[in-house]
């Protein structure tokens, strides 16, 4: 009788069997002993190694490490959480298929962050969102010796404003912001990252705090 | 270019710097985890195929050496003689299960059982792949 059911309808076997998977998952990440014996003591080549010597844990380890990490490159770049979600998830099953052929002495979290903003820019495509906006204009920039108008706020003021401005600059430029600021990188990860020469990610960040630094004093 | 005010520069600098990350939702590792084919490298599915394929060969060797122990010791008659002759079951029950207990050997049972469920359960490992690749396309 079971056997009838699950054969005429197959998206509950499905369903049970992928809910079943993800209380497994979900087990696994509970394991407060495996996660203190694993997580701080291995580097991620030693992961990556076990990974592919079959180690299923490995892998998953990788995953909590870096999910947060590339949710965030993923929702800087498509303002959309559930968007921001499939690519994460996409991301790794990518990074998955594709660590056999990684070099082992390559950084890893550049390389994930990569195939995150790869993912961004085909999503891009496919929404017809435009990667990069009309370019601020340096010379409106360029020095004045007038009293700066954003001098006058607080701390407080001007981050929660910088926070409200970086939503409205292009994807592009915020993915550059997030990965400079929010991930701490280096201007040689970002280059990787991005997948562009180290000058261009140089004039892409300046852009992009140009352009901020243009919608923070429209509001002045 | 510079700005014109270094001061302005360093406190957007600073601001950036203290965004905090975009927290994603708690359960999003857990999710990605459940959805990753589980298999490993190709060296481990070939180590798992090689000993799924011991371990089937070893069952059937046993379920092979149990069936003639069976017929050995006279279980595989007795339980002719039961199917033809039901009412001496009926009549002696206790006598008839202790004879045919006697005749099982049970130990070559327990090992062959033993051993295909353990074939079975690597084969479950060996197949999980395509059912996560099935999973996933659904």
């Amino acid at each position: 009788m079971s056997l009838s059911v699950a054969a005429d309808h197959p998206h509950i076997f499905r369903a049970f069997a992928a809910s079943w998977e993800i209380a497994r998952a979900r087990w696994r990440v509970s394991q407060p002993l495996a996660r203190e014996r694993r997580a701080p003591s291995l580097t991620d080549a030693e992961l990556v190694a076990q990974h592919l010597a079959g180690d299923p844990r490995a892998f998953a380890e990788l995953v909590k490490r870096y999910t947060n990490a590339v949710y965030n490159v993923t929702y800087r770049f498509t303002q959309n959480t559930a968007e921001a979600e499939n690519l994460t998830q996409e991301t790794f099953l990518r990074a998955w298929h594709a660590l056999p052929r990684l070099d082992a002495a390559r950084p890893l979290k550049p390389y994930l962050l990569k195939i995150a903003v790869n993912l961004c820019r085909d999503w891009a495509e496919q929404t017809h969102v435009q990667m990069v906006g009309l370019d601020a204009d340096d010379e409106s920039l360029v020095a004045d010796d007038a009293q700066d108008p954003l001098q006058n706020l607080s701390d407080q003021e001007l981050r929660e404003r910088v926070r409200a401005k970086l939503e409205l600059l292009p994807p592009l430029y915020r993915t550059v912001i997030t990965l400079r600021y929010s991930e701490d990188m280096t201007y040689e990860e970002m280059a990787t990252t991005l997948d562009l020469p180290l000058n261009t990610v140089r004039t892409q960040l300046h852009r992009a705090k140009a352009r901020l630094r243009e919608l923070l004093e429209q509001d002045e | 270019m510079k700005y014109h005010n270094r001061s302005v520069e360093q406190r957007v600098e600073d601001a950036l710097r203290d965004m905090p990350r975009v927290a994603p939702a708690a359960d999003l590792s857990a999710r990605i985890i459940a959805r990753l084919p589980h298999h490993a490298t190709h060296a481990h599915r070939r180590t798992l195929g090689a000993v799924t394929l011991l371990a089937a060969l070893l069952g059937l060797a046993l379920a092979y050496q149990t069936a003639f122990d069976l017929h050995a010791n006279g279980a595989l008659d007795l339980l002719s003689y039961y199917a033809t002759q039901p009412a001496i079951v009926m009549t002696y029950p206790y006598e008839a299960f202790a004879a045919l207990a006697q005749a099982i050997p049970w130990l070559t049972v327990l090992l062959t059982g033993s051993v295909l469920c353990l074939a079975l359960v690597l084969v479950y490992r060996l197949t999980a792949d395509a059912r996560f690749e099935f999973l996933h396309r659904a």
